[in-house]
């Protein structure tokens, strides 16, 4: 089972980022679950999402938020500094950050891998959200489903025309964008 | 067309009303049932479900068009949470008495104040005695069947029934579901033809003056239904996997034959007893687990055979009944009191407002349950600076302190 | 349904289970509500009793065949009542009492009904008894008599001593109050009854008593009040006739003396020749000896003729006439009132003051009086007067009388009624039963009793006055259907159930259904009497069980 937690702020999509890379998997044929961490859902407040993912055969039992991810999805940089979003993440790990910087400037350490791709950008040049609140979560897991290759590009594309209400062709074009343009940091 | 979807407990919940065929929904939105009058609402006025959606300004009036609804003769159909429910009480009643098959997915919530939205069953069970059917889902798949499982029932007996889902853990999570064929549904639940339905050439009083002559019997009759509906949610539940493929029982038991222990569980956290439970027995703990599914009518009778002769039973609470215990340890203990080989019954209060009730929780239940000697009403789990036990008895009332203000 | 064992329910407290069946309430009730017809202080204020709420609801009902009979049963002439009757019913109304509204424009609606079913036949009469009765005189009393009488199965012939029939109705009333040509469409259909019309027979000239008696089973006389009282002043000669002038007028033959005209008296008829006179273009004044509230006319004719203009002089008494070239001069003394007299009314005395005025023409109208020449003087009482019982019999048992020859001028609904009763006295008397309505009348629903909640609350619609070429054309018209049904719907029904449904609506206990009428299911009224309150008229009465259980 592969467990996934996803940091964001409020507006920028990070249950919509959990439910649609459980539905890649899921239409991948693993079963799958997805579960945002409910709490103050304002624009900009700290948000949490939780995705499970069986190995393939398997089903899931638990409901319990996930404290020991596998890997983490980071929307948006700053929270690095504020959330703490690190805490518990196995080593290993992918820690997949929406950034400018390379992974390396990000001074994460060396036990987990890092990912950095400008999604904010990505989704801005697509017109998804705007400047102040780019909605950048196609464009991460574009670059996530690049760097741990747990579900394919396709069924990612096929999950973004499952899950996302609206622009849904430049939601993808913003995923494979990021997918291409992912800067993977090099394990020490 | 059969279908396999991932979908939240909520969504869940509205596909089963759509599969009911329910012909007037009548709802008030509140966190965390809102995504079910959404999805119902889109379905409606898409028509996809082709029900009378009607929209009202409160859970009283809710309930209240349902009741109207159903004494027409329509298959009714409303979701609340909490408040709503607590709201909706005066409702809860008159559609008992006036034997109305009206089906309700309550999803769980912790009462206020502290103001809470979080996952908490004392909504619900606050509900006990007003003499509506309750089941309690566990997954997604489960908070969609169990709306056609209670139709099936609640049109047999002419009492309402009310499926039980757990805030978020249930209610927001997505999961697989098999959405059934619709012509699969309809062959399980048939339309629902009324005995009294109301008829403006055939005019009648409802719900009027009975007098002390009266009442007793009319009473009398629902209690009667009630017993009646246990045995029909065991036949409804096999009809289910006939029809439907899953097969559904008022009680479930999990790793239970050769158990001495066993963690009686209900609501969505069961979930994580299950894994504790593995998770135990692979440490060697012969435990087992009982999942209550039917509240109400309660399966005394299975109960007993399940729990008898067992060494030690603990009952996960996620409520209290304060100044007793977590209610389902006091069915529990009810059921068993007087039988010969009645296990000692250790009530456990967990996961209160939502807190986390986490695998390594149902653990320490378990490793708790196997040391403690004496049995007790309500254990208390995870309360902030103390260990499971019971209620202190020396603790005083504070003077609440002036806020301190920073310079 | 027996509910003796938990197998006989319900599922549901479903009507089954409600007090519908599980309380038969009408145990519970020591009173019980009655539907009754009671009497209307509408009908008690009618000299000829005429039940108005039932006829009002037979209008609104679209029943005007049922109304038309329940009316002539009383009265044969509403066309001709509902325009000149002083609708003595209006003044019982309730509403007034009640509500403060204007009364129910009864006598217009009657007006309405009259001309609505001018074509409809009267009812066939009686089978023929063999009997033959002579009427003499045909002004109401003659014509009313006659109707009963034919309707009885009598063959009846009227004597009219003038050109065409209606009397006073005819030669009296001037044609802008009830045009001539109503009154004989009236006749005309009193003929084709069967009933014998002789016109320009005078009994005494052509006929005498004995010749009548000889060959009638009886005799009905009502040959009205004709005479003009003599004013006995200083050139009274000079006076002219009101009557005779009315007389004239309405034979087509008007002659005004000069612009300036007077007359004396204050009565009905002055008031009409002062009207005419108007309506012909001469100054008109009134001189009466006493004041405006103690003249005899109808209060709505006196208005109607300050309406036209005329002049009133009140306290002033004619001494005197003289004829001058140019005109007559009219002494008169100034009066004031005094003590009451035996009328009631405050008596004029002179004050020795006096004054001429000059005039073109005097007309006298200060009473009229009857002429009793044709009756032989046994029939006569010592003062010279008929003696005549209130049926209308007389000394001679072959003779009645009736109308303003026997109570001096009086009222056309009066004569009618006086018909009405002759013709019931002269059946009796020939051996057959009573079959004219002379009941008594119970005491009417008194305004405390009614409920004028639920009525409609509006304005009262009165025959309008119309704009005339011809000042003898009829000054007022009838009332449209429309108008006239706003108006019944005024009318709180006293005493008269017209189906308002107030009561189905108002009962508690559902224990009132409906069948054309209120029914009232007793297993379940339990006598809370709400219907017997709400009933705007109070044609629901509370009985005692006792009075049903020991009746």
């Amino acid at each position: 089972m592969i467990e996934l937690r996803f940091h964001g702020r409020g507006g920028q999509g990070a249950v919509v980022a959990s439910k649609t890379l459980a539905q890649a998997a899921f239409l991948a044929g693993r079963y799958v679950q997805s579960y945002p961490d409910y709490g103050v859902e304002r624009r900009g407040a700290p948000v949490v999402a939780f995705a499970r993912i069986a190995e393939p055969g398997d089903d899931l039992f638990v409901r319990q938020d996930i404290r020991e991810p596998h890997h983490l999805l980071i929307l948006d940089a700053t929270l690095l500094d504020s959330a703490n979003p690190l805490v518990g993440l196995r080593p290993g790990g992918w820690v997949v950050v929406n950034t400018p910087e390379t992974p390396e400037s990000l001074g994460i350490e060396s036990t987990y891998r890092v990912a950095t791709v400008d999604a904010s950008a990505i989704a801005l040049r697509h017109g998804l959200g705007s400047a102040a609140q780019p909605v950048v979560n196609t464009a991460i897991l574009g670059a996530f489903v690049r760097a741990t290759g747990i579900v394919t590009l396709d069924d990612l594309l096929d999950a973004i025309e499952h899950e996302v209400p609206a622009k849904k062709e430049e939601n993808r074009v913003a995923a494979i964008e990021a997918h291409d343009h992912v800067e993977l940091g090099v394990p020490v | 067309m059969r279908e396999r979807l991932l979908l939240t407990g909520n969504h869940a919940a509205a596909y089963g009303a759509m599969l009911s065929r329910a012909e007037v929904i009548s709802a008030y939105p509140i966190t965390p049932q809102t995504m079910i009058v959404e999805l119902l609402s889109e379905l409606t006025a898409s028509g996809r479900l082709d029900a009378e959606f009607i929209t009202v300004e409160s859970e009283h009036s809710a309930m209240a068009a349902c009741v109207g609804a159903s004494a027409a003769g329509a298959r009714a159909y409303t979701a609340t949470s909490g408040q709503g429910l607590a709201l909706m009480h005066e409702m809860l009643h008159w559609a008992v008495g006036a034997r109305l098959p009206i089906v309700l997915t309550n999803v769980s919530r912790a009462m206020a104040p502290g103001w809470s939205i979080w996952s908490d069953q004392s909504d619900i069970l606050s509900q006990r005695d007003v003499g509506w059917m309750m089941v309690f889902a566990e997954t997604v798949q489960e908070a969609q069947d169990f709306v056609l499982w209670m139709y099936r029932v609640s049109e047999q007996v002419y009492l309402p029934g009310m499926v039980g889902m757990d805030a978020f853990i249930l209610s927001h999570t997505a999961e697989p579901l098999i959405v059934h064929d619709q012509e699969a549904a309809d062959a399980y639940l048939p339309p629902f033809e009324p005995i009294y339905d109301l008829d403006p050439a055939e005019p009648r009083a409802y719900g009027g003056l009975v007098n002390r002559d009266h009442y007793f019997e009319l009473r009398y009759k629902i209690y009667e239904s009630m017993e009646r509906a246990g045995s029909l949610l065991r036949e409804a539940g096999e009809e289910f996997g006939e029809v439907l493929g899953r097969r559904y029982t008022p009680l479930e038991g999990y790793l239970l034959d050769d158990a001495e222990y066993v963690v009686v569980s209900a609501g969505a956290m069961t979930s994580n007893v299950r894994q504790a439970v593995r998770d135990l027995r692979d440490r060697g703990v012969k435990v087992g687990l009982l999942r209550v599914i039917a509240f109400r009518p309660f399966p005394i009778t299975e109960v007993r055979s399940l729990l008898g002769g067992r060494r030690k039973v603990a009952v996960l609470d996620r409520n209290m009944s304060p100044g007793h215990s977590g209610i389902f340890a006091e069915e529990v203990r009810s059921a068993l009191f007087g039988q010969p080989d009645a296990p000692p019954v250790y009530g456990y209060v967990v996961g209160i407002g939502g807190r986390d009730v986490r695998v390594e929780t149902v653990v320490d239940v378990v490793d708790d349950l196997t040391v403690r000697e004496e049995p007790e009403m309500a254990l208390y789990v995870g309360v902030k600076g103390l260990p499971i036990g019971p209620l202190r008895r020396d603790s005083q009332i504070t003077r609440l302190q002036p806020l301190e203000v920073q310079p | 349904m027996s509910l003796e064992h938990v197998d006989d329910y319900p599922e549901i407290p479903v009507s089954l289970a409600s007090t519908r069946t599980m309380l038969k309430t009408g145990a519970w009730r020591s009173v019980r509500p009655v539907l009754t017809e009671r009497t209307a202080p509408c009908t008690t204020g009618c000299p000829a009793g005429l039940g108005v709420p039932a006829y009002l609801d037979d209008i609104t009902a679209g029943r005007l065949d049922r109304a038309f009979l329940s009316l002539t049963a009383r009265n044969p002439f509403p066309r001709i009542t509902g325009r000149v009757c002083p609708h003595l019913c209006e003044d019982g109304c309730n509403l007034p009492i009640r509500t403060g509204d204007a009364a129910v424009s009864i006598r217009s609606i009657e007006r309405w009904l009259g001309d609505q079913t001018a074509d409809v036949a009267h009812p066939q009469p009686n089978p023929p008894t063999g009997k033959h009765v002579a009427v003499v005189g045909s002004g109401p009393a003659g014509l009313s008599a006659a109707y009963y009488l034919r309707r009885s199965g009598h063959e009846v012939t009227v004597y009219e001593r003038r050109a065409e029939a209606g009397g006073v109705l005819r030669y009296g009333i001037p044609d802008y109050r009830l045009p001539a040509p109503i009154v004989a469409s009236e006749v005309a259909r009193l003929r084709n009854m069967g009933i014998d019309i002789r016109t320009g027979v005078a009994l005494g000239a052509d006929v005498t008593l004995a010749d009548l008696e000889a060959t009638h089973a009886a005799v009905f006389i009502a040959t009205g009040a004709w005479q003009e009282r003599p004013l006995e002043i200083d050139g009274a000669e000079l006076l002219e006739s009101g009557l005779a002038f009315l007389e004239s007028v309405n034979q087509g033959e008007a002659r005004v003396p000069g612009p300036h005209c007077a007359v004396i008296g204050a009565g009905n008829t002055a008031m009409d020749v002062a009207r005419v006179l108007r309506r012909l273009g001469a100054d008109v004044t009134v001189l009466y000896r006493r004041t405006a509230a103690e003249m005899p006319a109808i209060r709505e004719e006196y208005e109607e003729a300050l309406g036209d203009g005329v002049t009133f002089e009140w306290l002033t008494n004619p001494t005197a006439i003289d004829k001058n070239p140019a005109g007559l001069t009219v002494t008169v003394e100034t009066m004031r009132l005094g003590e009451p007299d035996e009328s009631g009314r405050r008596r004029p005395i002179p004050t020795g003051e006096t004054r001429d005025v000059r005039f073109d023409g005097v007309f006298a109208a200060t009473g009229e009086t009857a002429d009793l020449s044709p009756f032989p003087p046994f029939m006569q009482t010592r003062a010279g007067n008929l003696d005549v019982r209130p049926d209308g019999a007389t000394r001679d048992p072959l003779v009645f009388v009736g109308g303003d020859l026997a109570t001096g001028p009086a009222t056309v609904i009066d004569a009618i009624v006086a018909g009405r009763r002759a013709a019931r006295a002269i059946d009796h008397q020939l051996g057959f039963d009573a079959r004219w309505p002379m009941d008594e009348l119970s005491e009417p629903v008194a305004a405390a009793e009614t409920n004028p909640t639920y009525i409609t609350r509006r304005a009262r619609t009165d025959s309008p006055p119309v704009a005339t070429v011809d000042p003898f054309d009829e000054e007022t018209r009838t009332l449209t259907t429309g108008e006239v049904l706003g108006e019944i719907e005024r009318c709180m029904s006293c005493g008269h159930c017209n189906a308002c449904r107030t009561c189905f609506v108002f009962c508690p206990d559902g224990a009132i259904t409906w069948d054309e009428g209120p029914v009232i299911d007793h297993e379940f009224c339990k006598g809370c009497g709400i219907c017997v309150v709400e009933c705007p008229g109070h044609a629901m009465i509370l009985i005692n069980e006792r009075e049903v259980s020991h009746a």
